[in-house]
């Protein structure tokens, strides 16, 4: 039996650990303020907030609760539009998005209001522009999204700028009631967590359960995030650790990761969405194997190795075709490590796909590179999209080395690159496409990424 | 003024079709679909489903009692395949079991064997076959061959527009419940009577048996006029075979691939100018890739018809459509309904003779813009000057000439990053152009407490008439917004509705309830007179009272009513609205189809990153006609909302089929994107111009219909890319094909320079 804080109810759901949160939440809970509208993570009608107990009280982020098992719930608070006023009063954001029209047919808004929350509760800093992000996995197919940006505009102007205590000025203002000051006590309160774990291992689960949702549905899945120790980024100045259950959201937050690579940041605003980062590792992005897996292009730039219980091996080495990995079926990637670059590297991450968020890449790339006096001192170039799995581009690597860099070198270099690669016309993109936009890409690191033009 | 809904829609409060609670003993329906675009069934297999836990019922075509025939317009769509299959996705059996999960478990154990037959996704290819819907039909005026040979310059070229998922965030969803010898069905439509003729014709029972309820719908834009109902006729006739509820809701993939979408065009044009660059000559052959089945596509194929020119005088017109019978999902309506396909084609030729003649885009476009008097191809004669002025107040809301100077200064100074600039002026006809059509109902009841309830034809779908209802309500009694309510929309109270359509919704389901609120305030008016002994037409009601010349009378709202209803009056009316001054005749292609026309213009900036072909909307800057604003706030979220879905028409919603199986590739939001909130404009600058007055009895209280007008701003986008890319590479050659995606940018910008 798991229990955990819906809104201000204790819940003892008596169903398997498999079963997505939003299942849960409308068929048996009666809160149908969470819609569904996509069942992939992609439209962000589903949004809950997620509180989970951490070192500094309650830690709270946006979730997709279609992609999202209710046996991760266990012992957290799980927060829905139901939750965040307890009378007819309405929040300031409910409030500007009915003032401004920000809400017209209506499916999409409950989701929006619940990133908004997601952001007031849980993101690092509240500034019109992280409120604007926290919305980049919420689609609205009726306002344009220039009403939201308004309602959100006039709502955040009017946060106060200073606070002590983010929770008691959230409710001070208005934005969440009265009764989460008590969850981090009353969390402590439930009884012991008992979840079976059986069946299928789960991640994040932000891939499996778009296709395999049915199934684990009834099944109890094992959790990799209850494993506290691959969970960490850590450094002891020459290599970088990175526990396999990490998610985007501690990478992207992570002052290890973000004091060698400032630029990455950007580059993982547009790895899925603030609802799927929360949930998505980086483990998964790699052993999922998808040939533009976009964390696993920037590791092999980045020269990492993959460690397993028993043994580790390159990532270089870890891909042996379409989805076919040197992994075992009960290996289970642990930690993903790199050696701390060389002072003066940069790292530049490029992703190219028909919308610049969300979206999945036509072609990727990355380039860890250090150049002194225009010339080329260490390189290494990775791309994805253009081969069956996420490649190292080896001979344009090792053409650059020790070149000046010069017209003719980039021209040749793009001209490599090609050579190395072998796209395939799919719904991303035809061959000839992909190979146009791996030679910009590669043209575009060694031109733009040195300098941090963008558009 | 608000958009009243939105209010629910804040807290989740508001019910759609799959939040109503379910009944006891509800079965849930899953849907089993042809796998194969196009061939003879030879063998279905239902025996395995049928016996599977929870499995109540499998319901093949051979279980229909009335006609297997879901056909609007033109007769031939099966509500369940028979013999033949004709697209992936068309659905051939329905399953009902105790669970959802049961019920999608068994339609994996249906087995059917098809003879494959030949299938077609191109519609010149079906059109080269002579698999046309109905004949083709021609529009024209003037001396077309004469003129062309009198012109100047004359410019000949292919124009190509993509389909478009509609992405409505709630998918097709329906709930029946059993009656006496009735059905009730809750369906997400914007056409219950629709659904409610169609459940009668398949069920084999009479229209008055059927009851059909539509509370609101989570989107729509089209795509549940004629689509919602075979969802909702799966559900009624799952409970008309069984006695039980049935709940229907489809899952987003099966909704991306059974639906049909904004018809893909294929064009031929050829537009002659004189030396001036004024349009002599335009003539047109527009393929419709209309899907497996009629649908509405005959109807938006006129309404191409009709907007062949856009917002242009041209004297010499000769305009074909060919409904082009193919093997995909049914084509539907979608926003604009055929019009922003034609004014796609012609703002193609426009810019295609501005390269050839070196004469600039915006020159050629200003010099035929509509104006007063001006008669289009059909026959109706242009009013207002309503296009001009919109231009011109666009020209300088969007400083256009220092833009241009700017753009050029940036263009210069930067090598791989470049900027474009267009105008995209719209002119679009209100009225459905089925004549009939143009008819509501309402029925409005005054209850004792002095509260209103107000019953139309309209469906809310976002677009807020239940708001401008509401006020056109409140206004007529003179009574707080808040003391009035719309129902839901329902086939009982309000019979033989149109679609909510055709931007028509609030103007015509308003001025009925309009009249119905009128007709109920004469008698009130009557009672108030006998109350005060004093002449009715001496009397008004203001602000929740009864006024005479001399002021407020003691006589409130709430008193009045309760008198009247002590009187034995009728505080119920329901009236009865038709567009009036319309008319078309289909044998001479002339007429007056439209009430009035809704023109605007916009002016489009947008930067091209060149080295990686991806692109962001700078600035959109609209000068609207919109009338007498009802509700300025809806008007604008309309404005917005339609603007950055026609932009996301020229961009990247891009539906692609696989050549081979024919199956739809974008079947799933990871591969078919939409503009999400970092894609929107970065600057919107939205004038509402009031514009010139309507005519008497068309419109709602002077204001103008807006649904779809502001739709076809977004096509500005895709020229303004166009003119970036020129400005990196003068040879860029996209052709003229929407949408331009990254791809299409990048492959583009990669054709050769010449020095």
């Amino acid at each position: 039996m798991i229990s955990f804080i819906c809104n201000n109810r204790e819940v003892f759901p008596d169903c398997s650990g498999g079963l997505p949160v939003l299942d849960w939440l409308r068929a048996q809970s009666g809160l149908k303020g969470t819609k569904e509208g996509c069942r992939e993570g992609d439209c962000g009608a589903c949004t809950v907030v997620l509180g989970k107990p951490g070192i500094n009280g309650i830690e709270y982020s946006s979730v997709c609760s279609c992609l999202l098992p209710i046996g991760e719930v266990a012992g957290c608070h799980l927060v829905t539009i139901e939750g965040l006023t307890t009378g007819i009063e309405l929040t300031p954001f409910q409030q500007s998005f009915y003032d401004e029209a920000a809400s017209q047919c209506g499916f999409c808004t409950p989701g929006m209001i619940m990133s908004l929350t997601g952001c007031l509760l849980g993101s690092a800093t509240l500034s019109v522009s992280s409120a604007m992000e926290s919305l980049d996995g919420n689609i609205c197919r009726c306002t344009g999204y220039i009403a939201v940006k308004r309602a959100v505009n006039s709502v955040i102007s009017t946060l106060p700028a200073e606070w002590e205590n983010r929770l008691e000025m959230l409710i001070e203002e208005g934005h969440i009631p009265a009764y989460f000051t008590s969850i981090e006590k009353r969390l402590k309160e439930l009884p012991p967590q008992s979840v079976r774990a059986e069946d299928s291992l789960v991640a994040g689960g932000t891939d499996i359960y778009v296709h395999s949702s049915d199934k684990l549905s009834t099944e109890h899945p094992r959790f990799l995030s209850k494993e506290k120790s691959i969970k960490q980024i850590v450094t002891d100045g020459k290599t970088v650790t990175i526990g396999a259950a990490v998610t985007f959201k501690q990478l992207r937050e992570s002052a290890v990761i973000s004091d060698l690579f400032p630029n990455l940041e950007k580059f993982l605003l547009k790895v899925s969405s603030t609802q799927i980062r929360s949930r998505a590792t980086v483990g998964g992005n790699i052993v999922n194997a998808s040939p533009i897996a976009d964390i696993a292009i920037t590791f092999l730039a980045l020269k990492a190795t993959l460690c397993f219980s028993e043994r580790s091996i390159p990532l270089s080495e870890f891909y042996l075709g379409y989805k076919k990995l040197d992994m075992l079926p009960d290996e289970i990637l642990t930690e993903i490590s790199f050696p701390t670059p060389e002072p003066g590297t940069i790292l530049s991450s490029l992703k190219v796909a028909k919308r610049e968020y969300l979206d999945i890449a036509s072609v990727n790339s990355s380039m860890l590179i250090r150049v002194e006096e225009n010339v080329v001192i260490a390189v290494r170039i990775s791309a994805g999209g253009v081969a069956p799995f996420p490649l190292l581009l080896t001979g344009t690597s090792e053409y650059l080395m020790g070149r000046t860099l010069s017209e003719k070198t980039i021209s040749e270099a793009c001209s490599i690159a090609e050579s190395e690669v072998s796209p395939i016309s799919d719904v991303r993109g035809s061959k000839k496409y992909k190979i146009n936009l791996l030679r910009a890409q590669v043209r575009a690191h060694l031109t733009r990424g040195l300098s941090n033009e963008a558009l | 003024m608000k958009h009243f809904d939105a209010k629910l829609h804040v807290k989740g409060k508001s019910i759609f079709t799959g939040d109503i609670p379910e009944p006891e003993g509800t079965l849930h329906a899953a849907v089993f679909t042809s796998p194969s675009a196009h061939g003879k069934i030879v063998s279905l297999d239902v025996s395995t489903a049928e016996k599977l836990s929870g499995v109540i019922k499998v319901i093949t075509a051979e279980h229909i009692p009335g006609e297997n025939e879901i056909g609007n317009i033109v007769m031939d769509e099966p509500l369940l395949a028979e013999d033949t299959v004709h697209f992936i996705g068309e659905p051939v059996a329905v399953v009902l079991a105790e669970t959802r999960g049961q019920a999608y478990e068994a339609i994996k154990s249906i087995s059917i064997e098809i003879d494959e037959l030949d299938a077609v996704i191109d519609p010149r290819e079906a059109a080269e076959r002579g698999d046309l819907i109905v004949p083709p039909r021609t529009f024209s005026c003037g001396n077309i061959e004469k003129a062309i040979k009198d012109c100047s310059y004359v410019v000949n070229g292919t124009a190509e527009t993509g389909g478009q998922e509609h992405l409505y965030l709630e998918t097709q969803s329906a709930l029946c419940l059993p009656g006496e010898n009735t059905v009730h069905i809750t369906s997400s439509t914007q056409s219950p009577s629709y659904v409610q003729k169609i459940a009668a014709r398949v069920l084999g029972i009479p229209i008055h048996l059927v009851q059909v309820d539509v509370l609101r719908l989570g989107g729509a834009f089209g795509g549940k006029e004629d689509q919602a109902t075979p969802w909702a006729v799966m559900a009624a006739l799952g409970t008309h075979l069984t006695g039980r509820p049935v709940r229907l809701v489809l899952k987003r993939h099966e909704d991306l691939i059974n639906t049909g979408k904004r018809h893909p065009y294929s064009s031929d044009f050829t537009i002659g100018l004189d030396d001036q660059g004024k349009i002599l000559a335009w003539k047109v052959n527009y393929f419709q890739n209309s899907g497996a089945v009629s649908d509405l596509s005959t109807a938006i194929l006129e309404r191409t018809l009709f907007h062949s020119t856009s917002s242009y005088f041209v004297p010499n017109v000769f305009a074909t459509g060919y409904c082009c019978r193919t093997n995909i999902a049914p084509n539907t309506a979608f926003r604009g309904f055929g019009g922003p396909q034609a004014m796609f084609v012609m703002e193609a030729a426009i810019h295609k003779a501005s390269m050839e003649t070196g004469i600039p885009v915006e020159v050629i476009q200003k010099a035929n813009l509509l104006g007063k008097g001006d008669t289009f191809p059909y026959g109706m004669e242009y009013t207002c000057d309503e296009v001009r002025s919109s231009w011109a107040l666009a020209e300088k809301l969007a400083d256009f000439k220092e833009t241009k100077h700017n753009i050029e200064e940036y263009n210069s100074n930067h090598r791989y990053f470049k900027k474009g600039l267009s105008v995209m002026p719209v002119c679009f006809g209100i009225s459905f152009t089925t004549t009939f059509l143009n008819q509501a109902n309402a029925l409005v009841h005054v209850y004792t407490d002095g509260s209103v309830g107000i019953s139309t034809g309209a469906v809310e779908m976002g677009q807020g008439v239940n708001s401008r209802i509401r006020q056109i309500a409140a206004e007529v009694f003179s009574i707080p917004v808040e003391r009035t309510r719309v129902e839901s929309t329902n086939t009982s109270r309000t019979a033989n509705t149109s679609p909510t359509a055709a931007s028509s919704g609030a103007d015509m389901n308003g001025n009925a309830a309009s009249n119905a609120c009128k007709e109920i305030k004469g008698r009130l008016l009557e009672v108030a007179g006998k109350v005060l002994h004093c002449k009715a037409d001496k009397l008004t009601l203001k602000n929740s009272a009864v006024w005479n010349h001399s002021g407020q009378t003691d006589l409130s709202w709430e008193q009045l009513v309760k008198a009247a209803y002590m009187n034995r009056t009728a505080l119920s009316s329901s009236a009865h609205y038709a567009t009036p001054g319309i008319h078309f005749d289909k044998t001479k292609e002339k007429g007056r189809p439209f009430a009035y026309h809704v023109s605007g213009t916009a002016v489009t900036e947008v930067t091209v990153d060149c080295l990686l072909g991806i692109y962001k909307i700078d600035k959109v800057s609209i000068v609207h006609h919109s009338g007498n604003q009802l509700n300025p706030l809806i008007d604008l979220g309309q404005v917005e909302g339609a603007l950055l879905q026609g932009i996301g028409w020229v961009t990247m919603e891009e539906l692609a089929w696989d050549k081979g199986s024919k199956r739809l590739l974008a079947d799933a939001l990871a591969t078919y994107k939409v503009p999400d909130i970092s894609f929107a404009p970065s600057e919107v600058k939205i004038i509402f111009s009031e514009g010139e007055q309507l005519e008497n009895g068309v419109g709602l209280k002077g204001s103008k219909a807006i649904g779809e007008p502001p739709f076809m701003y977004g096509i500005g986008s895709w020229f303004a890319i166009h003119e970036a890319m020129k400005a990196y590479n003068s040879h860029a050659s996209p052709g003229y094909v929407a949408p331009m995606t990254p791809e299409r940018v990048l492959m583009a910008l990669s054709t050769e320079k010449t020095k």
